[in-house]
């Protein structure tokens, strides 16, 4: 049993490459990839008005929005035994549902592999408000007994800290190696990505599964609406008349590796990571930078790694919350980069069909641009009509666009300013 | 370079505990073996049986920056030592270098769980909940501009961090991490410690002491700290003339789940100690001494014993030892308290015994008074967490 054994030890002199051989996902348009992305393509919404049923201890503040973009429909017994149901809790079996189907259309042998897993989330497990007043005697007295369910719980901590989700990964796929949770708020998910990059470059993995997952629960509704981020109405990524947006869950799968072990399986390769950077904008810790001049950073860094100029990008994939400071923004960083090349490069957003899912839309967006490069179609932002006269760029609206996409940008954002950006490209033999 | 992969060294180190601020009352009381435990105050301590914990009672927000005011105990900590750690390297961020800087923050609980709860609801306090806000307060106030980030696998947590800059600095993006740990001390944390029956002194009629590895041990006494170090790409501190305190020559990690029952919970210790051998490319012959991740825990300090065993079966001249008897079970600032205790052996030669310590059911070399030994050149320090985690890192004396 030892990590990293000799006989998958690859030179170092070689620069290694990193593809992605698995995707898995849930999210508000879908409990799987193929769902997910049909969902897209025709062009439907997962974002719905919450009810009293839904979170019937929650009481929403005067200017709260009423609107979420859940999972739905997520029956656990269609994919999980008895038992499985009785050993972890219905988050975890969501998250384990999508690991589930990136291990598997990665075609990984696990036995006798060393596996990193790298879990990335900004809110983590916290429970949702319902659980702790049911669980505040719980918490209160150390007691786990209190708990409404503890048997998922060996401990009362276990029930909101991410190495919930470690344990039963580990566990339900039977991995050996090693792993660690993280937190970049809204960028967790993009920098499991980045960092499993760089740990398979320096040689210390062989093969990283990055999981980035986010739960609603309406108390985040109550903070986030402090800040006049959201809206009742339809949200619209960097239109102009977008009022603010709706937030939302998600969880995104991914497994990477590099091409020489891909190679050895029948796998499908979806694409490589060619350059990949993480800044922070060292400005407020929650309101983004103006200047963008961090982001743009980001963006330039990555696009030197990965040895290419702003031209031989045919396509940026950006959060685009709807909220007009970030989108601001995420554009203006876009036009540092790429100046009058910005009015012709097409962006999008995949937001307004999902919601925003806090940190892992840095992961449903990645996820989203390998199936746009496989089925060599951009999906339009949905609701957009009229871009901000400052950024009038190549927004991709209305309908589908046909494109073959060699080289992608895809970027995150978060509060506290954390930049992320990551190359693409399409993967050929 | 040494084994073919780029030198990592420390230049510069900070420390807040309830010895108080600064690396050099920590390691003065590591010099006189002192615990940190007194009786916890202002924290509502029924039903619990103990009564001691490693509390910080005199935090002087006036020494650090106004930009703490709002901030709840927990970002002031981290931004306290983190501070003294930035000041003690010399360093200072602009262009030239802000972007290949990071930061990387463990932490067990962060802000207490019950408190963030209660902190949602106010339009100010909400914005300090996440362990994020710790982070990037000290981005901002230095002008660090490269990756910001929270690792939160437990108690573990500040190891993994170092693991994780180690391998980003030797990739060669980044020359400068600030690594640290942080976490506050809470009612739900020593609570939760109890129900699972890792405090002292766990049963009635026991005494409260935290004696790591010795056959009576009765659990351990939770403590609150912070600790951070900058860890830095050698040729950059030499270029700089930066002073150096030693090098973090490799590390290893590993995780098997399992809880209570730990079937598998020496395994990962062992797997996680062979690979920082062989991530440092030295042998368990070269290893002079273990800071383990032993707390007083009844059960996980067995497993660690058992690893410690089976790894270094027929070493000879390994002194084993845990600084937890004195400065407590810190959680996810323990990992790189045990960087700063090695550190300071480094640089003094004195090795930091178990406080208390009589006996134990294995046969290990067991430190129980100090003991001084001038040409220590290289410890290895664990760290676990609960859940199934185990992080080892190599510190070696830096020879240039």
């Amino acid at each position: 049993m030892s990590h990293n054994s000799d006989q998958n030890l690859i030179l170092d002199m070689e620069e290694k490459q990193i593809v992605i051989t698995g995707m898995g996902t849930i999210s508000s348009i879908g409990n799987n990839k193929d769902d997910f992305f049909q969902s897209l393509v025709s062009g439907r919404c997962g974002i719905q008005e919450l009810t009293k049923e839904d979170y019937p201890r929650h009481i929403p503040q005067k200017s709260e929005p009423s609107y979420a973009g859940r999972i739905k429909e997520f029956d656990p017994s269609t994919y999980f035994s008895e038992d499985e149901i009785e050993q972890f809790d219905y988050p975890t079996l969501i998250i384990l549902k999508a690991v589930g189907e990136a291990i598997k259309e990665s075609k990984l042998s696990i036995s006798g592999q060393d596996i990193s897993v790298i879990i990335g989330s900004a809110v983590g497990l916290r429970p949702t408000y319902d659980r702790l007043n049911a669980s505040l005697r719980a918490y209160s007295s150390g007691e786990r007994k209190f708990l409404p369910q503890p048997q998922y719980y060996p401990t009362v901590v276990m029930e909101f800290m991410m190495n919930t989700v470690l344990n039963a990964i580990f566990k339900k796929f039977n991995l050996q190696g090693d792993g660690l949770c993280l937190s970049t708020i809204c960028a967790s998910c993009a920098t499991t990505i980045g960092l499993g990059t760089e740990l398979i470059r320096n040689g210390r993995s062989n093969i990283v599964i990055c999981v980035g997952f986010d739960n609603f629960h309406p108390r985040q509704n109550t903070v986030f609406s402090h800040f006049k981020m959201l809206s009742d109405e339809k949200s619209a990524p960097f239109d102009k008349s977008s009022r603010g947006f709706q937030l939302a869950e998600g969880v995104g799968v991914l497994v990477l590796e590099d091409l020489s072990t891909a190679r050895k399986r029948d796998t499908y390769i979806y694409g490589k990571i060619c350059g990949s950077t993480i800044t922070n904008d060292a400005y407020h810790i929650v309101i983004p930078s103006p200047s963008a001049k961090e982001f743009a950073k980001a963006i330039e860094l990555s696009i030197e790694e990965a040895n290419i100029k702003p031209e031989d990008i045919d396509y940026i994939s950006l959060i685009g919350r709807g909220s007009k400071m970030s989108d601001m923004k995420e554009l203006e960083g876009i036009k540092m980069i790429f100046g009058d090349l910005a009015g012709e490069i097409p962006i999008n957003s995949i937001t307004s069909y999902t919601g925003y899912s806090l940190g892992a839309s840095s992961i449903l967006n990645f996820i989203t641009t390998l199936l746009e490069m496989k089925e060599k179609v951009i999906l339009p932002i949905r609701n957009f009509k009229n871009p901000h006269s400052k950024y009038k760029m190549n927004f991709v609206k209305e309908k589908p666009l046909k494109k073959e996409i060699n080289l992608a940008l895809v970027c995150s954002q978060s509060f506290a300013g954390v930049n992320t950006a990551i190359i693409l490209k399409r993967y050929e033999e | 370079m040494k084994n073919n992969k780029k030198q990592v060294v420390i230049t510069g180190v900070g420390a807040l505990s309830g010895y108080g601020a600064g690396k050099d009352i920590f390691w003065g009381n590591l010099k006189n073996s002192m615990p940190v435990f007194k009786e916890i105050r202002d924290i509502r301590m029924t039903p619990l049986r103990s009564k001691m914990g490693g509390q910080i009672t005199d935090f002087k927000l006036e020494e650090y920056d106004p930009i703490l005011l709002r901030a709840n105990k927990f970002c002031q900590y981290s931004f306290a030592t983190a501070k003294k750690a930035i000041e003690d390297s010399k360093l200072s961020f602009n262009d030239d270098n802000s972007y290949q800087t990071g930061i990387l923050l463990g932490t067990n609980f962060g802000h207490p769980v019950i408190q963030q709860y209660a902190d949602m609801l106010n339009s100010v306090k909400s914005q300090y909940i996440y362990p994020n806000t710790a982070t990037s307060l000290i981005a901002i106030k230095y002008g660090i501009r490269g990756i910001i980030m929270n690792v939160l696998s437990g108690e573990s947590s500040s190891a993994s961090a170092v693991e994780l800059a180690l391998n980003l600095i030797r990739r060669g993006k980044y020359h400068t991490i600030l690594v640290g740990g942080a976490e506050v001390l809470s009612r739900m944390a020593l609570l939760y410690y109890a129900q699972t029956d890792e405090i002292s002194p766990g049963e009635q009629g026991y005494e409260e002491r935290c004696t790591p590895f010795d056959k009576n041990r009765t659990g351990t006494i939770l403590s609150e700290g912070s600790a951070f170090i900058v860890m830095e790409d050698r040729e950059h501190a030499q270029k700089r003339g930066a002073k150096v305190y030693c090098e973090i020559a490799g590390c290893g990690a590993s995780y098997i789940p399992g809880f209570s029952s730990n079937n598998g919970g020496s395994n990962r210790i062992e797997i996680s100690m062979q690979n920082a051998m062989r991530d440092s490319g030295l042998s368990k012959s070269n290893i002079e001494l273990i800071y383990g991740a032993a707390n007083g825990s009844k059960r996980f300090d067995k497993t660690e014993m058992e690893a410690i065993e089976k790894t270094f079966n027929g070493t000879n001249n390994l002194y084993v030892s845990s600084i937890k008897s004195i400065i407590g079970e810190t959680q996810g600032a323990s990992g790189v308290f045990n960087i700063l205790t090695a550190i300071f052996t480094l640089q003094t030669g004195m090795i930091v015994p178990i406080a208390h310590f009589e006996k134990s059911e294995h046969d290990l070399n067991f430190v129980k008074n100090p003991i001084y030994k001038k040409d220590i050149n290289l410890i290895l320090c664990n760290s676990i967490s609960y859940s199934g985690g185990s992080v080892s890192i190599m510190v070696s004396k830096f020879n240039g």
